[in-house]
């Protein structure tokens, strides 16, 4: 199969200190890769490298077969692919609608608009509830919906999902395990970062385990399903 | 407090000429406001070059009045060029000084004294006014009132109109929203921030040269006038709340009526001293003004 | 460029070339020996700017406050001196502590509560210039008092002994005593435990504080130093123009001298003398050939330093001395 996205020999700096050595990975079209780690040792900093968050970096990132590593963030995700950020990053003043209309690419046509919107509230009903509340009214969990969502809106081809289970209740996280099994089976590759591999693994096609700035391990289910691999790189 | 007697004495009519006054003084430093709003509330920036874009759109309308005879294409030729000189600065110099608002204070205060001394060395300093469209008078509620002063009100109130649909009914307006509040979120969502900016200054300094082009038939030009009416604004942005176009229109309005009811009572320096004081008690105790909500622009 | 100017500056602040600091006040002391007395005139004003930029550097460089008042303080000191003289006719001697003493005062009272407060850097900016425009209002505004747009005239310096100081020349040496002193005891201070702290402080504020500083007391200390050392340099200025009118509280002079700091180099205490000291030998120059050319010279090199290296001007501001 094709790649959608390859990443090659990243290395990623904050200020004086590398985050990333020599990071290599690659997502197939309609692949569903995960990336595993403790916290702190990269995940962020690898998806927020692909999309060009981050001031300094060396490496290539490959977008089909475009070179972007160098592309404003803006264009990237213009060029359909959707980035849910850690903390995702609602407006709490607009509201959840304002949210959703801002993530809808501008040459789309007010009807396919409203139809796109449409559908995310139907496939999350509450975010359709409040949709004229403001973003800072909602829960925790309602937040994610929202942020996901937003992602959606954009008709991505390639979804990266940061830690979207993290800081939720379980009835919740619960909530948006089911939202991500359903994302999964559609026609679009993911790449999702994750601490927790035993939930997340039936999602994923096959994943890394990235340990202090290292891709120390690559593999299918099976190979990750290893439980001294999850001892050694992930229980804390 | 002999001032209080004569506002008890007041003639229906004198009150209505202080009112009509207040207002389109309150306008001119809306129109002001209304582009450092933009500029200061949204970007953050501490637009010091705002003053000279209002006495540069200011003598650009009156130069090109003098030779074209037209006050509306001498208006429009102000508001274009000094949109052009916005996108300009902003383009080379200013994009990269947001991040530090100090940088960005000192450098626009630079070029604010360089656009003055052009001026200063161009036109000298002795004031020019001109002569306004509308040169009669309007009967008002019973009150002969000037009726380009009445065109400044009207202007003023239709900027204040489409400003606010801009802001809360557009999709620019949402992506200003957006930008102003954290531009890397924005930029996840597909916005282009650093076009966000660029067109917010344009528009700011295209508002500051209308202010200047309008002000110039009721009070007579000065290189350095831009810069009371630029100081005054800061405060009413301040006091209004940062960010909030309403509370900087209201707070326009306020001003202008102390400012017409107000030499009643003190001297009209008193009055300015007064306001400023009471600007500066805002900025220790309420430095998000009135209006002002976290992360919120309207 | 950026290295250039970098260098430059190292070079000039560099301990193995005091010398040219040595050499710098040799020449100013026998300047009047060997130049016309108006030229002295003018050098007395720029040796008087030199300090009024170091008095806004303590603020702007070193402690980071960014003030949009110094021309006020500066006609606080001008005002005290002309008012004792001209309206008590009182000895000009008296002039200067009430100078100190006022400007001290209004200091305290304006930077008391948002030093303590900490309001932003964008508030106290335009809380200084709402400060600023009211002290110029005020000398407008109150004729009885300031004299109002006529200021207060004369202002003669009276005689010192034998020594008359209303001339030329003894009051350039008056002025570069004053300023001298005042240079070498700022020099002191900021070398000394204070002067770290300050720095230290405008390093990383939360760790000072950790450490057990009050770091808002050496903040407010040093904005009090600042504004009556700007004050002094005001009270020294009138004597040599003889009047006291609002145009010294005018917010040009805050500009300029801004300039001067962040040309000089905010932070570097050498650095804005010379750049007042050159900037204003350069104002009179220029004054004679091309009189609005100053201002916009000025402006555009200005903005061009701002333009070319900001991170140089941000380092400094940032880091204080290095």
């Amino acid at each position: 199969m094709s790649r959608i996205l390859s990443v090659e020999d990243l290395n990623a700096y904050y200020g004086e200190s590398q985050i990333l050595f020599d990071v290599s990975i690659s997502v197939e079209e309609n692949g569903v890769v995960g990336i595993f780690g403790r916290n702190g040792m990269g995940k962020t900093t690898l998806l927020e490298s692909i999309v060009n968050r981050i001031d300094h970096k060396t490496g290539t990132v490959r977008y089909r077969d475009r070179d972007i590593t160098a592309t404003p963030t803006h264009e990237i995700v213009r060029d359909k692919i959707a980035y849910v950020p850690e903390d995702r990053e609602i407006y709490t003043a607009l509201t959840v609608r304002e949210n959703l209309e801002l993530a809808v690419p501008k040459d789309i046509s007010d009807d396919v608009k409203e139809e796109r919107i449409g559908e995310i509230f139907d496939r999350f009903d509450r975010l359709g509830e409040r949709a004229a509340q403001r973003g800072g009214t909602l829960s925790g969990g309602e937040q994610q919906m929202l942020a996901i969502g937003r992602a959606l809106v954009s008709g991505p081809d390639l979804l990266l999902l940061d830690e979207p289970t993290e800081g939720l209740a379980p009835i919740i996280v619960e909530e948006v395990v089911k939202v991500l099994n359903d994302l999964v089976t559609q026609n679009r590759a993911v790449l999702l970062v994750e601490q927790n591999i035993t939930r997340t693994l039936p999602l994923i096609d096959r994943g890394y385990i990235i340990e202090s700035g290292h891709i120390v391990e690559n593999g299918d289910t099976e190979h990750l399903s290893d439980e001294t691999l999850n001892d050694k790189y992930l229980t804390v | 407090m002999i001032g209080v007697v004569e506002a008890l004495l007041l003639t229906p009519n004198e009150f209505v000429t202080y009112l009509l006054n207040g207002i389109s003084r309150g306008m001119i430093i809306f129109l002001v406001a209304s582009g450092l709003t933009l500029i200061f509330g949204l970007i953050g920036l501490i637009n010091f070059a705002h003053g000279a874009m209002v006495a540069l759109g200011g003598y650009l309308t009156i130069v090109t009045v003098g030779t074209t005879g037209s006050f509306w294409f001498g208006i429009a030729a102000g508001v274009l060029l000094v949109a052009v000189l916005g996108f300009v600065l902003e383009k080379t110099i200013l994009h990269r000084l947001y991040d530090e608002p100090l940088l960005g204070f000192l450098g626009t205060f630079g070029i604010g004294l360089v656009i003055e001394q052009l001026l200063s060395f161009h036109f000298g300093d002795q004031s020019r006014s001109l002569e306004s469209p509308f040169p009669g008078t309007i009967d008002l509620f019973g009150v002969a009132y000037p009726a380009h002063r009445i065109f400044v009100i009207v202007v003023g109130v239709t900027v204040a109109l489409l400003v606010g649909a801009l802001l809360s009914q557009t999709r620019f307006g949402l992506e200003i929203h957006a930008t102003a509040n954290k531009s890397a979120t924005a930029e996840i969502l597909g916005v282009d921030s650093g076009k966000v900016y660029t067109a917010t200054f344009v528009l700011g300094s295209a508002f500051a040269a209308l202010a200047g082009g309008l002000t110039a038939p009721i009070t007579s030009m000065s290189p350095g006038i831009g810069t009371s009416y630029m100081l005054m604004a800061f405060l009413v942005i301040i006091v209004g709340g940062m960010g909030s176009f309403k509370g900087s229109f209201l707070v326009s309005m306020i001003v202008g009526q102390i400012m017409a009811f107000g030499w009643l009572f003190l001297e009209p320096t008193y009055v300015q001293m007064s306001i400023f004081v009471a600007a500066m008690v805002f900025i220790l105790y309420k430095p998000r003004g009135f209006f002002g909500k976290p992360e919120v622009f309207e | 460029m950026n290295a250039h100017v970098n260098s430059l500056r190292q070079y000039l602040t560099d301990g193995n070339n005091r010398w040219i600091g040595v050499l710098f006040v040799l020449a100013l002391l026998v300047l009047p020996m060997v130049s016309q007395e108006y030229f002295v005139g003018i050098v007395t004003k720029a040796v008087i700017f030199g300090l009024f930029a170091i008095s806004v550097d303590i603020a702007l460089g070193y402690t980071g406050l960014i003030t949009l008042a110094p021309a006020a303080f500066f006609g606080i000191g001008a005002y005290s001196v002309a008012k004792v003289v001209v309206d008590y006719d009182a000895s000009y001697w008296l002039g200067f502590p009430i100078a100190i003493i006022v400007a001290a005062v209004v200091a305290f009272l304006i930077g008391y509560v948002p030093i303590k407060r900490r309001i932003g850097e964008v508030y106290f900016v335009l809380f200084t210039m709402a400060f600023g425009v009211i002290v110029y209002d005020f000398t407008f505004v109150t004729t009885s008092f300031t004299g109002g747009s006529n200021g207060l005239a004369y202002v003669s310096p009276p005689m010192f002994f034998t020594i008359n100081l209303a001339e030329t020349v003894p009051f350039y040496y008056f002025s570069l005593f004053v300023v001298g002193i005042l240079v070498v005891g700022l020099y002191l201070l900021l070398r000394s435990d204070y002067g770290r702290i300050l720095h230290a402080s405008r390093q990383n504020e939360v760790r000072m504080r950790y450490l057990g500083y009050d770091t808002d007391r050496e903040k407010l200390l040093a904005w009090i130093i600042s504004a009556t050392v700007s004050s002094i340099a005001g009270a020294v200025y009138v004597g040599t123009i003889g009047v006291a009118s609002p145009s010294l509280m005018e917010f040009a002079l805050t500009g300029e001298v801004i300039i001067w700091v962040v040309v000089g180099g905010a932070g570097t205490f050498v650095g804005p003398f010379i750049a007042a000291f050159v900037l204003s030998l350069l104002e009179n120059y220029l004054g004679s050939v091309w009189a609005e050319g100053y201002l916009i010279v000025l402006g555009v090199l200005f903005v061009a330093f701002i333009f070319l290296l900001p991170e140089g001007i941000m380092g400094r501001l940032q880091q204080g001395e290095d």
